[in-house]
Order: C-alpha cells, then sequence, then structure tokens
C-alpha cells in the first residue's frame, strides 16, 4: 500500500465517521437548513477558514526547511523532558495490550482526524457562526505556536529516546501508519503535542457549544483523552509534551475568543473604512 | 609617663594591629589558595551521541546501556539522540562529542584498512579518518610496518598492533552485528550465495521465468534515504555504506572472495620491484565507455588518483584530500598515463598485497569531476570553509562506467538504475574475464526505494512491491520476515561494526587508563543478547573473524584484554572501586570526581 492509497482509506473512514456523526449529532434538519444557509455562513466564516488554510499550507511547505533551520537554532530539550518525567511513558505501557493498542492506533490516526474535521461541519450547520469563527481562530494559534515551539526545540519522542523501556506501539501494530505520520511531521517535533493541543481545544469549543450540541459534548471529551493518551500511549509523546499541548489549548481557546470578541466590536469600524477607501478609489 | 607609653603602646599597638592583620589576611589567603588547589572538581560527565531509533535499529539502545553502566560507573551520563546530518557534521567534521556509537565504514575486514581509521596524521581531517583524535606513536609504526612486513613477519606485527589497540581502546567494539534481510524468490533466485553488499552479489543473482517474461527489473529496498539521495563516492558520510555507488563506479580491482584483489575494470596488472620502488603496470579493458558515452582512457585513471589525493584547483592554498580513499591515496607516490590503455603506478614502501589496495578506488571520469575542484558554496555564497565541491556535491545523475547507470530519480525516496550495456560485463569483446562474471547483471533496471522503517520495507516485500528488502533491518523485525510466508530471511555477518568512539582529544578521554574503564565497563555478551537479540558477534579486534586475529584476541565469552566489571550486565561495585582507583581516578560516594 501507497501513501496514495492509505490517505484515500483515510478520507474514506473519516468521511463516514463524518456522515454518521453529522446524521447523529447535526440532525437532518440543521442539515437541510445548511444547504439553504451555506453561502451565506461560508461568507461570515470564510475569512478566518481561509487563514486557517493558509497556515496549514505554509506548515506543509516549510515543513523541511523549518526542521533543518531548527538544527541550527533549536535548543535540545530531551534530556532535560526525560529528567522531568522519567520513565512515565513506559509506565503507561505497562498496560498495553492488543485491543488497547488496536483502540489507540485508531483513534490517533482516523478519531484524531474526525475530532478536527467534524467540528467544521456541525459549526457550519447553526446560526450562529461564533463557535465557528472562534474553533478556526484557535486552530490558528495552535498551529502557529506550535510551529514556533518546534522551530525553537528539537525534542526526540519517547520510542526514539528510550527504545529499550517504550514501544513504537503504533508502528508495530501498523508499520504503514508512519508513512502517513512521517509526511504530516517530523520525529523531531514533538514539544509540543499538537494531537492534544487541537483534541483538547474541539473538547473546549464543545463545552462552549453545549446548548446546540448537547450530545457531542461527552463524545468530544472521551475522544480528546483518548487521542491525548493515545499518543503517549503509542510511545509518540512525552507526558510533558501532553501537558504542554493541554495548556496551549486552553490559551489558544480563551485568545480566541478575545479575538472573535474584539472583532465583533470592530467589525463594523473596519468594514466602514473598507468601504470609504473603496468610495475614494471610485 | 603613662600618657607616653601609652601613647607608644597604642602606637605600637596599631602598627603591631596593622601587621597582624596583614599577615593574618595573607597567611589565610595562602592557605585558602593551597586548599582550594586540593578541592575536588565535581562529577565526571559524559555525552553518548547517536542516531535516533527511527533511523537506525540498534544505535540508541546500545548508547542507553552504555549510558546506564557509565552512571552505574559514578559518571553522569546524558545520551542524546542525534539526527544524521548533524552527527556527521558534530563527529566526523567538528570533532564536537565526548563518547558516539555508530558504525564504521562497510571496508573488507583487511589490517590496512585501520591505517585510516587510526593513523595520527588523520587527528585533524574529516570523516572516518581517525575521527577518534587517537595517536599513539607506537601504533603509527606498527601501521607503518604492516605495510612493507610480508608472510610471517606482516602477521606478526598485525598481532601485535591488534593487542596494542585492543589494550589502549581508540574506541570499543560493541558488536559486529549481522546485516538481516528479507527476500522473495519468485522473480529472483540466488540470494544465499549472493554477497549483496558488493556488487559482485549481484552478478550471482538469477532471473526466474516469471521475472524473464516481464520487463526485468529488480526492485530493493532500504531504510537509508541518503543512499538514494546522494550518489557521490567521494561524500563523507555518517553511515558509510557503498552499494549503489559501488554498482555505478568501476575500480580498477574489486575484492573477491574475504581478501584477495582481482582485475575488474583492468585487464591485467603487472608488479615489479626495483630495490626499495615498487611499480606496476595496469592495463584497461579494451573499448570503455562512461554512461554519458565518453571513452574511458587512461588519462580518467591517472586523474582519478591526483584527484584523490587533493580534490582543490591547483591555484589554491593547500590541499583537499578525499578522507574516505585516504588509505589508497597514501600508498601512492605517481601515477602516470603511458597511453590510452596503460597506467604506471609507483607505491611508496609497501608489500604488493598491500598496495593492491589502492586499486580498489573507484575511477572518475575527468570530464565531469574536473569542474568540482572549486570550493564548495552555499547559494553562491563562499562560506570559508576548506571544502570543494567534489566533497558535497550530491552527484545526481551520476555519470560511472559500472554495470548499471543512473536513469532518473523520481522522487527522494527512488532511483532508477539499468542495465548499462556497453559495459564489459555485458560485452562480447569486454577481454576475459572468470567464468562466475559471465552474462553480468540479470536485470535490465534496478528499482531502490527508500523508506521510513524497516517495519514497511518488510511488507513491502510481502506484499512484492520489493524483491528484496537489503538493508536497516532491526532484529526486532525478524519475525515479521519468518511470519511472512513470500519471503525467506538472510543473514550474512557484516565487515561494518558498532563502536562507542571516544573523543580522545579530550579529558579524561585522553587518558588511555580512562578508556580501559570505560572497556570494562561494557557487557558485549549482553549486548549481543539482549540489543542484537542474538544477530551479532562480540569482539576484541576489529580484524575479528578473519586468520589476522591472534589467539590472545580470541572472544572466549568475554573480552580477553578488558573483561566485563560484573556479570549479567550488572556492574559490580567493589571491582569498580578497584578499577577506578588502580587507574588513578578517584571514585567517592558512587561519583567519579574530576580530579
Amino acid at each position: 500500500m501507497t501513501l496514495l492509497e492509505l490517505s484515500a482509506r483515510v478520507l474514506g473512514v473519516v468521511g463516514v465517521m463524518l456522515v454518521v456523526a453529522s446524521l447523529v449529532f447535526v440532525g437532518p434538519r440543521r442539515l437541510r437548513e445548511m444547504r439553504t444557509n451555506i453561502g451565506s455562513r461560508l461568507r461570515e466564516a470564510g475569512p478566518a477558514v481561509a487563514v486557517l488554510g493558509g497556515v496549514l499550507a505554509i506548515n506543509g511547505f516549510i515543513r523541511d526547511v523549518s526542521t533543518d533551520l531548527s538544527q541550527l537554532i533549536g535548543v535540545r530539550i530531551t534530556s532535560t523532558i526525560h529528567a522531568i518525567e522519567g520513565a512515565f511513558v513506559g509506565q503507561i505501557q505497562t498496560v498495553a495490550s492488543p485491543a488497547l493498542t488496536t483502540y489507540f492506533s485508531n483513534v490517533y490516526v482516523y478519531g484524531y482526524a474526525f475530532l478536527m474535521l467534524f467540528p467544521l461541519v456541525a459549526y457550519l450547520a447553526i446560526d450562529d457562526q461564533r463557535p465557528m469563527r472562534e474553533l478556526t481562530v484557535a486552530f490558528i494559534l495552535n498551529y502557529g505556536i506550535g510551529l514556533l515551539c518546534y522551530l525553537a526545540f528539537i525534542a526526540y519522542g519517547p520510542r526514539n529516546f528510550m527504545p529499550d523501556v517504550v514501544e513504537p506501539l503504533l508502528y508495530t501494530h501498523w508499520p504503514r501508519a508512519q508513512l502517513l505520520t512521517s509526511e504530516i511531521n517530523r520525529n523531531t517535533n514533538v514539544f509540543p503535542s499538537l494531537h492534544t493541543s487541537l483534541s483538547v481545544t474541539v473538547a473546549l469549543m464543545a463545552y462552549r457549544t453545549r446548548d446546540a450540541y448537547p450530545y457531542w459534548l461527552p463524545v468530544a471529551v472521551f475522544m480528546a483523552g483518548s487521542v491525548a493518551v493515545s499518543t503517549m500511549y503509542l510511545g509518540i509523546h512525552w507526558g510533558t509534551d501532553v501537558v504542554a499541548g493541554l495548556l496551549l489549548a486552553v490559551f489558544s481557546v480563551a485568545a480566541a475568543i478575545r479575538i472573535r470578541e474584539f472583532g465583533d466590536r470592530h467589525d463594523g469600524i473596519v468594514r466602514d473604512r473598507v468601504d470609504e477607501f473603496a468610495d475614494r478609489l471610485r | 609617663m603613662s600618657s607616653g607609653r601609652a601613647g607608644v603602646t597604642r602606637r605600637k599597638l596599631l602598627a603591631g594591629a596593622a601587621t597582624g592583620a596583614a599577615g593574618a589576611s595573607a597567611g589565610c589567603l595562602d592557605r585558602l589558595q593551597a586548599l582550594l588547589g586540593w578541592r575536588g572538581g565535581g562529577q565526571t560527565t559524559l555525552r553518548i551521541k547517536t542516531l535516533p531509533a527511527d533511523a537506525d535499529p540498534y544505535g540508541l539502545r546500545l548508547a542507553r546501556a552504555v549510558g546506564e553502566w557509565l552512571q552505574a560507573a559514578g559518571v553522569d551520563a546524558q545520551v542524546i539522540p542525534t539526527a544524521e546530518d548533524e552527527l556527521r557534521r558534530q563527529i566526523l567534521v567538528n570533532h564536537q562529542f565526548d563518547l558516539f556509537v555508530g558504525r564504521t565504514p562497510d571496508v573488507p575486514r583487511e589490517p590496512d584498512t585501520l591505517y585510516s581509521l587510526l593513523h595520527s596524521t588523520g587527528v585533524l581531517a574529516p570523516g572516518w579518518r581517525n575521527p577518534f583524535g587517537y595517536s599513539n606513536a607506537q601504533v603509527d609504526d606498527l601501521l607503518q610496518r604492516q605495510r612493507r612486513a610480508t608472510g610471517q613477519d606482516r602477521r606478526d606485527v598485525v598481532a601485535t598492533l591488534q593487542r596494542t589497540i585492543a589494550r589502549t581502546q581508540p574506541f570499543s567494539i560493541l558488536g559486529f552485528p549481522e546485516t538481516i534481510r528479507a527476500v522473495r524468490t519468485d522473480r529472483f533466485t540466488g540470494w544465499e550465495r549472493a554477497n549483496l553488499d558488493s556488487p559482485l552479489g549481484y552478478l550471482a543473482l538469477e532471473a526466474t521465468a516469471e521475472a524473464a517474461a516481464s520487463p526485468r527489473t529488480l526492485r530493493i529496498g532500504t531504510t537509508y534515504q541518503q543512499e538514494i539521495q546522494n550518489l557521490n563516492p567521494l561524500s563523507v558520510r555518517y553511515r558509510d555504506n557503498t552499494i549503489l555507488t559501488n554498482l555505478l563506479y568501476d575500480p580498477l580491482g574489486r575484492t573477491v572472495g574475504s581478501d584477495r584483489i582481482e582485475p575488474w575494470l583492468a585487464d591485467s596488472w603487472e608488479f615489479e620491484r626495483r630495490g626499495e620502488d615498487l611499480r606496476a603496470t595496469v592495463r584497461l579493458r579494451p573499448n570503455q565507455r562512461w554512461h554519458d558515452g565518453e571513452p574511458l582512457t587512461a588519462d580518467d585513471v591517472a586523474f582519478t588518483y591526483g584527484f584523490i589525493a587533493d580534490t582543490s584547483a591547483a591555484d589554491a592554498d593547500g590541499f583537499v584530500p578525499v578522507p574516505r580513499y585516504h588509505g589508497q591515496a597514501s600508498l601512492i607516490e605517481s601515477v602516470r598515463a603511458t597511453d590510452l590503455r596503460t597506467v604506471e603506478f609507483a607505491f611508496t614502501d609497501c608489500s604488493e598485497t598491500v598496495a593492491r589496495r589502492a586499486l580498489t578506488v573507484p575511477i572518475l571520469p575527468e570530464h565531469v569531476w574536473q569542474q568540482r575542484r572549486r570550493p564548495a558554496t552555499l547559494g553562491g555564497v563562499d562560506v570559508g570553509g576548506q571544502v570543494t565541491e567534489a566533497l558535497v556535491t550530491k552527484n545526481v545523475p551520476a555519470v560511472g562506467s559500472g554495470p548499471v547507470e543512473f536513469e532518473e530519480q523520481p522522487s527522494s525516496v527512488e532511483l532508477v538504475l539499468s542495465r548499462f550495456d556497453e559495459h564489459f560485463l555485458h560485452r562480447t569483446d569486454g577481454g576475459t574475464f572468470p567464468a562466475w562474471m559471465d552474462g553480468g547483471l540479470p536485470f535490465q533496471q534496478l528499482v531502490v526505494q527508500a523508506d521510513v522503517s524497516d517495519g514497511i520495507l518488510v511488507e513491502a516485500a510481502a506484499d512484492g512491491t520489493l524483491d528484496a528488502a537489503i538493508n536497516g533491518i532491526g532484529a526486532e523485525t525478524v519475525d515479521r520476515i519468518v511470519d511472512a510466508p513470500a519471503l525467506d530471511l538472510l543473514t550474512r555477518p557484516s565487515n561494518s561494526y558498532y563502536v562507542l568512539g571516544y573523543n580522545t582529544r579530550r579529558p579524561p578521554l585522553h587518558n588511555y587508563q580512562f578508556r580501559r574503564v570505560l572497556g570494562r565497563l561494557l557487557d558485549r555478551e549482553h549486548l549481543a543478547d539482549a540489543v542484537f537479540d542474538g544477530y551479532a558477534e562480540p569482539a576484541a579486534s576489529p580484524l575479528a573473524g578473519t586468520d589476522w586475529l591472534p589467539s590472545t584476541l580470541e572472544w572466549n565469552g568475554d573480552h580477553p584484554v578488558l573483561p566485563f566489571l560484573g556479570s549479567d550486565g550488572d556492574v559490580a561495585e567493589e571491582r569498580l572501586q578497584q578499577a577506578w582507583q588502580e587507574a588513578g581516578f578517584r571514585y567517592e560516594g558512587g561519583r567519579l570526581l574530576k580530579r
């Protein structure tokens, strides 16, 4: 199986999950409404989503360059992390069983991708587009700060630091998953855990939107928890990375709310200025 | 009176007090200084650098085991996983390290290969030329003498050399791993005969009827991405593995069997000794061409030998030799092309056996490499390093004269080579050669694919995407190979061994007594079991497994010269304490002090 086939499989599985979740959590009524309102909603959320897309594209584009740059200017912190937490991840792996490994591998790959994408669908399906804008801004902050951390710190994950204590369970269970993960990230980029920070971001947003999606909240929290644990269980991240990811998520959501509110207050002003400017051009 | 006396007294007192204070303070400072000189310098700290587990199946595990033994011995030891490029820079170029765990270049186990690895003239040189910074007058002398001596004399010299190396430990051997491969036999057979570390191995393969029916493509996989991305036979590499460049470039002679060097690109050679002078006349095979169609002549050969001795331009200051071929270059006095097919070599003071080793350098086309004499630049900017374009170019596409030629590099993880039909193996008028070379390569195309892990490689071989997974497979993946019905497991002892390298430029590693204690902190038998899972042999000499090994260095369940200071992987406190003390080091309260 090549990378392409693997990506197709992930897209297929996540697609099915999205369809099922949309029917269950969003419901046919809101989905029908969404079809009629999608234009105006996209216009409202559009700019933030476009910036998010841009950040992702840049991230993908400069990944190799930034890894090389990181080798030059980055601080090596693997030993420090190890000094902080020791063989904690090895402790987690003592409960390993084939069933758990299968579960966490699937959570790490499919569950995570689903967790990232479903809120975008769910928040597009409600009238209030504020959660959508908050979520995208929070995603942008997560990625941007994460990228800076990857530039500033060089750290190898536990599987690459103490292979005698920590098994690379994802790759022993499913070797070809590494085709995908190595395409998405480099093995020196583990601090903080973006898997954790993005998942927790989704869970925090689920809490904020519990009125619109009451059943999504417990599911999102459970899945975010699973993703965070999976990164350690699979030997990919340190406990320290996960804690840092958690803090990054809290910060990103808090900041995103402020930014959205600031944007709402000044939305009119900016629009007026732009109109004025356009008038003068005419 | 009283007042006068009192005045005197007061004056005296004051004066006395002043002198006393000065005296007391001077005495105190002296004492303080004297005592400070005796103060201990804190705990000895050592950093061990190696590749992360993603890049090498054993390096990090070995380093971690060594780190634990060092900790047990009172050293503050830390393992630092480091990316391959960075390791090459830190260890082989800038010599910024205390200890490293890595693999030596894959060269035949032959005494003269130790020359460039350990001769003191390589202390400042980049690459695998004495990265340890080891300098030992006796070893230099023995390395020189083994080049001249013949017969039993040479045996004795080489035995003494090995014993001295074992005693002084410029590096400690952690084990000779077996190369683990997964092959399938539906399209190509003969794998068990083939030594895939040598291009000759590929000649021994045979295509089955199934492979013959389709386009004959042999697909092999490796985890060494650099192998595919960098086709420069001269570059400095941390993992010095040369299968592909060996297929793309031909040397005058190749090692056949264990240590016999036979004519390859050369049709024949004749050695002649006149007094001290050793000369050789080498005759090339007729009508040879480079992959780009240019004729290959004796001038290219003469150029190559001049080039590996100095890749810089004639008007540049100093020399920029090729570290990888320093051993060979140092055997040669001069090389001259006398006609299109004849080259005359004059050697330095050495025997014919050793001189033949000089003929194993890959021959380069002058019309390509002559332009690479300029200083290496970064985006057109001279970075001021003592390095030429020749040493840093990726050399893609490669133009050689070997049995395969470069076809394309569709991505950074795939390389397509094709059979070079003009090669002497594939022509009827290529001169004479022994029967085992007959027929040449059994494929039209060789596709080499790099994957991120050995697990993926083995899966790709199992489902038929690859015919063989040839490189970088660790013992942990053996079960996958055994469990796959389509795959055969092949193992073969490697010439490249894992070492714990010491930077002998730095204290306390400059002290051989210190290195000897470190050498005794390694339970190599335990490593062979626990890390290599039995797929490695412990050894006390780089020439282990050859008949050069003296009986005093034979492995007998433990290192014959530096037995482990404990048992079953655990260091024994009492023996450790004694060892440090005997070596002249202070070991107190479980800490090894700096002084």
